[in-house]
């Protein structure tokens, strides 16, 4: 059985072929590399929305995958990635820009989600009281805020958050891919996330 | 001092992730003024990291308590939970296995294992504590929850079988279901518990009101007790259907008011399925039979079958069944008492004593708007357009009455056309052209056309659609097909709900639009617009 990093090195193996492919003109490699960035983003995207009921009321997973992959097959017919440091973070960046516009559509102030009156204004009380009426477009605009102040990070820290939360690429492996040092790679995941931490004023979202 | 800071904070994050932990003192026994700064920047990295979900070890293997419990586990003799040792397997349903256990004292239980993909949330706790709180004589009471294992284990009374159990033996005994005087007996206890969970009860919550849906009331939830019948898993169905893992559904199809499908629960949604349970237990039969998108198609609009009752009971359980979750009975209660009595004259008293202002206002609209219905479906069957093929678009589904000013309500009814042509023959010809494989070629979303991967595509069979996607199957859906609608009608469910859909056919062309999950408006065209969320996509037969 393979171990974790095997895994992911043969991903990463895995990456740089589609990539050649994809230079060497084969059409399928580009599908190949998002189903990669999809995967990743059904995980971030089910994380953000398990405790906002109301939003999955609203898109339903597979819409937002379609968003994705329209947004990834643009993204990979205007720039073809050189390499899968260069994949993963332009991947990166389309799947923070699907999750913030997804947060901006549905709890901005004229999403649906902020105004939808659960139970269609009948006299019930749902069980689930507390996650039910948290229709609370705040909370999901946290993770909206989370996303852009990643935008915001130094492009060094940013490209490791990158790497290390929206792909989940374990460390050890990052640190080979962007040539770092492990303990350099931690310096600036740390900072990131003290950084982030204090841009929110510590108000995460749950 | 910065310096110094990031290297303590290095070493104590090196020091985590190696499972070998620092503590803050030791780190901090030279520079004791880092010491606040420090703790504070370790509780914003540790803040930070359960929000990101993130383990500080890079592929640390699971502790005891985080590796998951398999059913295969489960045996006999087993202590999941200090002081319930397991004896045996009692059955297994949609949300996990079910064994007997002996508690302590060495009295009996049935403990319930539900597979979790995740720990519950705070509000799941908070929730279980609410159905911790709910004692009621006919509520099969919850005895202690706990997380554990992989699992969420729920103790509760041990029951000495279903009701489901009862109509196998009566079946047996080749009678067609259970006698109706110790029926209506359950049915009269099933109603006070249900009444008990669906008005909102200031003994469950702190400081609101709160309710409770069932939402999955079915002969296998109705456990006998000493001869009496409690219902069990009141509550589960909310908490749990974002955290289990291996549920086939959130709901159990035949016996699902419309209203889930849509996405909604109504304060009468209980009250439904229990008449359909009734129809079952009573009859031996289920109101709407067929295959998993034909039930649906039933819930959402047929009118059900309740052949299988006697004559007189028909219509209280008729109003039980209805589309609308208003125009049911207000109670359980009532509509358990209008099944004793002859059910044409309690539905009357009961009706209009009960129905909010609005509708007894609008009900001589409605009254008429019925008869205008008949006399239209009528004018369909036998008038000169017979088999012509639809004459009405969809968005014509709402009727005004004719030249009657304001004095008449618009009232929204379903389509009244019935089939121009038979049916059964146009569903089957139509499922036979639209089976196979089809590749998506291209998506339009708020305006903008996009070619997609030519690996997603679509397979479509019977009443099931699989959606794969670069060789991984994402989903399968049920769908049920209208091709004598205009354009033909394609709905998919998603989850509890329905996704409203319209398809053509060009030669090896597909071209299929939809709504979002859970609108209730089903496109009129091919075409999505800026600002629209209907989304179009092509597909070209594999």
């Amino acid at each position: 059985m393979l171990s974790g990093t095997q895994m992911v090195e043969s991903q990463t193996t895995r990456l740089q072929s589609y990539i050649d492919r994809l230079k060497a003109g084969d059409a399928k490699a580009k599908d190949e590399l998002i189903s990669c960035a999809c995967d990743r983003l059904q995980r971030l995207t089910r994380k953000m929305l398990k405790s906002y009921p109301g939003v999955a009321r609203w898109e339903q997973t597979d819409d937002i995958f379609q968003n994705a992959v329209i947004r990834l097959c643009r993204a990979l017919n205007d720039t073809a990635p050189e390499s899968v440091k260069h994949f993963l973070n332009l991947a990166a960046l389309h799947i923070r820009r699907e999750l913030i516009d997804l947060a901006r559509h549905h709890y901005g102030p004229q999403g649906p989600g902020a105004h939808h009156d659960t139970g269609a204004g009948q006299a019930e009380t749902p069980i689930a009281v507390a996650s039910e009426t948290t229709m609370d477009p705040g909370k999901l605009a946290q993770w909206s805020e989370f996303h852009k102040q990643v935008e915001a990070l130094p492009a060094e820290e940013r490209e490791v958050f990158n790497i290390l939360w929206y792909h989940g690429i374990p460390q050890s492996e990052a640190a080979t891919l962007l040539n770092l040092s492990e303990r350099t790679l931690q310096r600036r995941w740390q900072s990131a996330r003290l950084k982030i931490f204090q841009a929110m004023n510590g108000t995460l979202p749950e | 001092m910065s310096q110094k800071l990031d290297d303590l904070l290095l070493r104590w994050e090196l020091g985590r992730r190696g499972g070998n932990p620092v503590s803050v003192d030791e780190l901090c026994r030279d520079c004791p003024e880092l010491l606040s700064v420090l703790r504070s920047q370790i509780a914003a990295l540790e803040k930070m990291d359960a929000m990101l979900d993130f383990s500080p070890t890079d592929q640390a293997p699971m502790s005891p308590n985080q590796r998951r419990t398999r059913y295969d586990d489960l045996r006999p003799g087993w202590e999941p939970i200090s002081g319930y040792r397991l004896e045996k397997k009692l059955g297994a349903g949609g949300f996990g296995e079910v064994w007997k256990a002996i508690g302590p004292g060495g009295f009996g239980v049935a403990l319930k294992f539900v597979p979790l993909s995740s720990q519950l949330g705070a509000s799941e706790i908070r929730s279980l504590d609410v159905l911790k709180k709910v004692h009621h004589p006919n509520l099969l009471s919850i005895l202690g929850a706990w997380q554990a294992h992989g699992f969420l284990m729920v103790a509760m009374e041990q029951a000495d079988k279903t009701l489901l159990d009862r109509l196998t033996e009566v079946t047996t005994n080749g009678q067609i279901g259970i006698p109706k005087a110790e029926l209506i007996q359950y049915m009269q206890e099933i109603a006070k518990g249900l009444d008990y969970l669906n008005q909102p009860n200031a003994n469950l919550g702190d400081s609101a009101k709160e309710a409770i849906q069932h939402r999955d009331i079915k002969p296998q939830n109705l456990f006998l007790m000493g001869g009496g019948v409690k219902i069990g898993d009141f509550g589960l169905m909310r908490i749990l259907k974002k955290t289990v893992t291996d549920h086939t559904g959130s709901l159990t199809l035949s016996y699902a008011p419309p209203e889930f499908f849509q996405g909604h629960t109504a304060r009468t949604s209980d009250q439904y399925s229990l008449a359909v349970t009734y129809c079952q237990l009573r009859g031996g039969r289920l109101p709407f039979v067929g295959n998993p998108g034909q039930v649906m198609e039933g819930h959402l609009k047929g009118t059900p079958d309740l052949t299988m009752l006697p004559e007189g009971e028909r219509a209280a359980v008729a109003r039980a069944l209805d589309k609308d979750p208003h125009a049911r009975w207000p109670t359980c209660s009532e509509f358990v008492n209008a099944l004793t009595i002859d059910g044409s004259a309690s539905m009357t008293s009961t009706s209009s004593a009960r129905r909010p202002k609005v509708a007894r206002l609008l009900l001589p609209g409605v009254l008429v708007a019925v008869l205008v219905i008949a006399v239209i479906s009528l004018a369909w069957r036998f008038g000169p357009w017979q088999n012509k093929g639809p004459q009405v678009s969809p968005d014509k589904d709402r009727v005004s009455l004719p030249d009657e000013g304001d004095e008449w309500p618009d009232v929204e009814i379903e389509d009244p056309r019935p089939p121009s042509v038979d049916p059964p023959l146009v569903m089957a010809d139509e499922s036979k052209r639209l089976s196979g494989v089809w590749i998506r070629q291209s998506i339009t979303s708020n305006g903008k056309t996009s070619q997609t991967p030519t690996s997603t595509q679509v397979l479509l069979s019977g009443d099931r659609m699989t959606y794969t996607y670069i060789a991984k199957q994402e989903a399968v859906w049920r769908f049920v097909i209208d091709p004598t609608k205009s354009p033909k009608a394609f709905d998919r469910m998603s989850g509890t709900k329905v996704v409203l859909g319209i398809y053509k056919l060009e030669g090896d062309r597909l071209t299929y639009a939809f709504s979002p999950t859970g609108d209730r408006n089903r496109p009129t065209d091919f075409t999505s617009p800026k600002g629209s969320k209907i989304i179009v996509q092509v597909y070209k037969r594999k």
